[in-house]
């Protein structure tokens, strides 16, 4: 519970009166610092932005509904209008309060701006969808509007300065490929297109890490560099355990799918090892032992020799782990 | 809890408060460093990545045990025999071990209760010869009762929440279900309030208190909503007399006076307080009496409801904060937009998390042919779960 703040810490609020006596802490520093640790001072910054999440999720949602259940009564050029002029008000707020343009990171104007920026960029998406099923300018071509919204998103994130409206462009312009969570599932094997989406994304994201490395190297926005690399080495792996996962008796590639994921999952465990990196290492290290799972398992036909392997490879891993971290520990 | 425990909980306590501190620009770095090293570390802790991994795999080795055991013995019981030496395993790591949250503890802790579980099933089965139904429903207080030991002996605050949830499971099993789980949770709030602010207990021990806290609320809640009382929520848990009892006028009229009243007074008392628990809590409540209130009464269609909801929560967000911003010391009445250190990494990835779960769209399956409910094919900026 790192993001809740107990009401009171009873503890930090002696341990304020001993850093005062101590002379670590000045009297007039640790006055609010009291205050805090009494719960007579409390931040609600996580509960506005939470306001202001669900303000927008809900939104949304009211703005799905209506396209989806009431065409008729309304119209569509009210409605195409309506989201239009409720778009393009936030994008101007936005555009009035956004701050300049810079390639490195800069803090938010405000609480709201990276909501109403998402908010305006939600819309403006519901906007192209609605005209592209409406009056199809696209034809045959019609999911080409994802494409188009992955990039609005990206820019606007970009020139905002926004991490989530980043990773909203990159999951849209996957989705656009035809890959999201659902489709990547473990069970969604049994779908026709099941190649083709599990080719997409790993497709998307090799995109993904690149861009991500490209980012760094380039010094522009290097600090969107985590969120192109964690989307795609989880596009990567998702793809690769797909493919491992699906039954033996269903598709004879599983062996190959199951030796990829062992092999990226080692190769991003121990990029991540080296940069010190430990979402990265942990994704790698989940990967690495589903497939070395699946290929270990399949051929065994004895419960108890399943069972023993779980045991022997868990507390072997969880030995490693302990080493590891003590050597991180020690490095520090 | 061994007092070296204790002591080390609080001195981490200090450390992540300084810490906090020094993100929130409270105090400088210098001065965060001065008080980290008067409150020394003593224990072994593993990043949060670290952390999880182990956990996965503490509790696959755990729970493969288990299940190794009871292939060699051919029966449940082992579960009851993998239960000293897993016990004994996460005491040592605790104590010898001094590790804290690296995981591995946590894991094994998983796999102990599962274990305690299988062979309480057994046990109440086989070797009492109760049937199947009874031994089920003698798990939950076994378990319950397992995840408060896990909470009182090795700190780990999280398994309250499953410990509550069974052991209010448990009573609304009874033939008057909905009226035992609302006088237990009336009586504890008091109790688990008073005891989640309590000097003389631990912050971990704290941190469970309030998790049973939130959880007895939510209890009361859904003893006393309308909607779960006319739907007999409560009343399809019980065990052998699921009978749908008829309520009363009166009953149906305190219900739905408390469904209006409750998410009131408990956000009422979270301001007064300033408790951040009981806020969220009330926010939630409040939110479900709304879901309630259009569950019986047709104002507008959803999707005004949505929208307007949506738009109040950004205009609620919106001016609270330039009323808090514009008080005194940018604060009132105890409350301020301010960071105060709270937050950070863990927040902002579940943050992104919720974003990506609820505004990606859908990928395109099918042409279109116009615009059909409950598709979900279509859409762009988080439209698409409603075309």
């Amino acid at each position: 519970m790192g993001w809740y703040a107990p009401r009171v810490q009873p503890e930090v609020a002696r341990a304020i009166a001993y850093l005062v006596r101590a002379g670590v802490l000045a009297p007039e520093k640790a006055a609010p610092l009291l205050r805090v640790a009494r719960g007579e001072l409390v931040s609600v910054r996580v509960e506005l932005r939470l306001l202001l999440w669900a303000g927008v999720s809900l939104t949304m949602a009211g703005v799905g509904l209506l396209l989806g259940q009431n065409l008729a009564q309304i119209g569509p050029l009210t409605i195409a209008l309506g989201l239009g002029l409720a778009s393009a008000a936030c994008l101007a707020w936005v555009a009035w309060q956004g701050p300049p343009f810079s390639w490195g990171q800069q803090p938010s104007p405000s609480l709201a701006f990276d909501y109403v920026l998402l908010l305006g960029v939600s819309l403006a998406g519901a906007e192209l969808a609605f005209i592209e099923v409406r009056w199809a300018p696209l034809g045959g071509r019609w999911p080409i509007h994802l494409l188009v919204l992955s990039l609005l998103a990206a820019a606007l994130a970009v020139r905002y300065d926004s991490r989530v409206l980043f990773s909203l462009a990159l999951t849209t312009f996957a989705a656009w490929r035809g890959v999201t969570a659902s489709s990547l599932s473990l069970f969604a094997w049994e779908r026709t297109d099941a190649w083709v989406v599990r080719l997409n994304a790993l497709a998307c994201g090799a995109l993904f890490v690149a861009l991500g490395a490209l980012l760094v190297r380039l010094g522009r926005k290097p600090h969107f560099e985590p969120v192109a690399a964690h989307l795609g080495w989880g596009l990567l792996l998702g793809a690769l355990a797909q493919g491992a996962l699906q039954p033996a008796h269903r598709d004879a590639t599983w062996a190959v799918w199951a030796a990829e994921v062992l092999l990226a999952g080692l190769g991003l465990a121990v990029h991540g090892w080296r940069e010190r990196r430990l979402s990265l290492l942990a994704m790698g290290v989940l990967g690495a032992y589903l497939g070395l799972s699946r290929l270990a398992v399949e051929p065994i036909h004895d419960d108890r020799a399943v069972a023993l392997y779980f045991v022997v490879t868990g507390a072997s891993l969880v030995a490693a782990l302990s080493l590891a971290q003590r050597r991180l520990a020690e490095r520090r | 809890m061994k007092t070296e425990w204790i002591v080390a909980e609080r001195a981490e306590a200090v450390r992540r408060a300084a810490e906090a501190w020094g993100e929130a620009g409270l105090v400088s770095a210098q001065d965060a460093q001065a008080i980290a090293i008067r409150y020394p570390d003593d224990r072994v802790r593993a990043a949060t990545p670290m952390a999880v991994l182990s956990f996965v795999f503490a509790a696959v080795a755990g729970l493969a045990v288990l299940v190794l055991a009871a292939i060699v013995l051919e029966s449940p019981a082992a579960g009851l025999l993998v239960v000293p030496p897993l016990a004994i395993a996460v005491e040592r790591l605790v104590g010898a071990g001094r590790r804290v949250r690296t995981g591995v503890e946590g894991g094994l802790a998983l796999a102990l209760v599962v274990c305690v579980a299988v062979g309480a099933f057994w046990f109440v089965d086989e070797a009492l010869g109760a049937s199947a139904d009874t031994a089920a429903r003698s798990l939950l207080p076994v378990l319950a009762v397992a995840c408060g030991l896990v909470c009182w002996r090795w700190g780990m605050a999280t398994a309250a929440a499953p410990g509550a949830c069974l052991a209010y499971l448990f009573l609304a099993t009874f033939g008057s279900g909905r009226w035992l789980v609302l006088g237990t949770a009336v009586a504890l709030t008091p109790v688990l309030s008073h005891g989640s602010s309590h000097a003389r207990l631990t912050p971990s021990h704290r941190r469970a208190l309030a998790i049973a806290l939130a959880v007895s609320l939510a209890a009361a809640y859904l003893a006393v909503n309308l909607h779960s009382l006319d739907s007999h929520w409560i009343e399809s848990l019980a065990w052998h007399a699921r009978h749908k009892p008829e309520w009363s006028p009166v009953v149906r009229l305190a219900c739905l006076a408390a469904t209006a009243l409750l998410p009131a007074a408990v956000l009422a008392r979270g301001v007064r307080t300033r408790d951040r628990l009981l806020l969220w809590c009330g926010a939630v409540m409040l939110a479900a009496s709304c879901v309630t209130v259009r569950a019986y009464v047709h104002v507008a269609p959803a999707w005004v409801l949505l929208v307007l909801a949506g738009l109040a929560c950004l205009a609620a967000a919106l001016l609270l904060q330039r009323w808090l911003e514009r008080g005194r010391g940018a604060e009132r009445g105890g409350f301020t937009p301010a960071s105060l250190g709270e937050g950070g990494d863990p927040h902002r990835l579940a943050e992104t998390a919720a974003v990506l779960a609820t505004l990606t769209p859908g990928a395109p399956g099918r042409p279109p042919e116009g615009f059909r409910a409950g598709g979900g094919e279509f859409g762009g900026g988080g439209a698409s779960g409603g075309f």
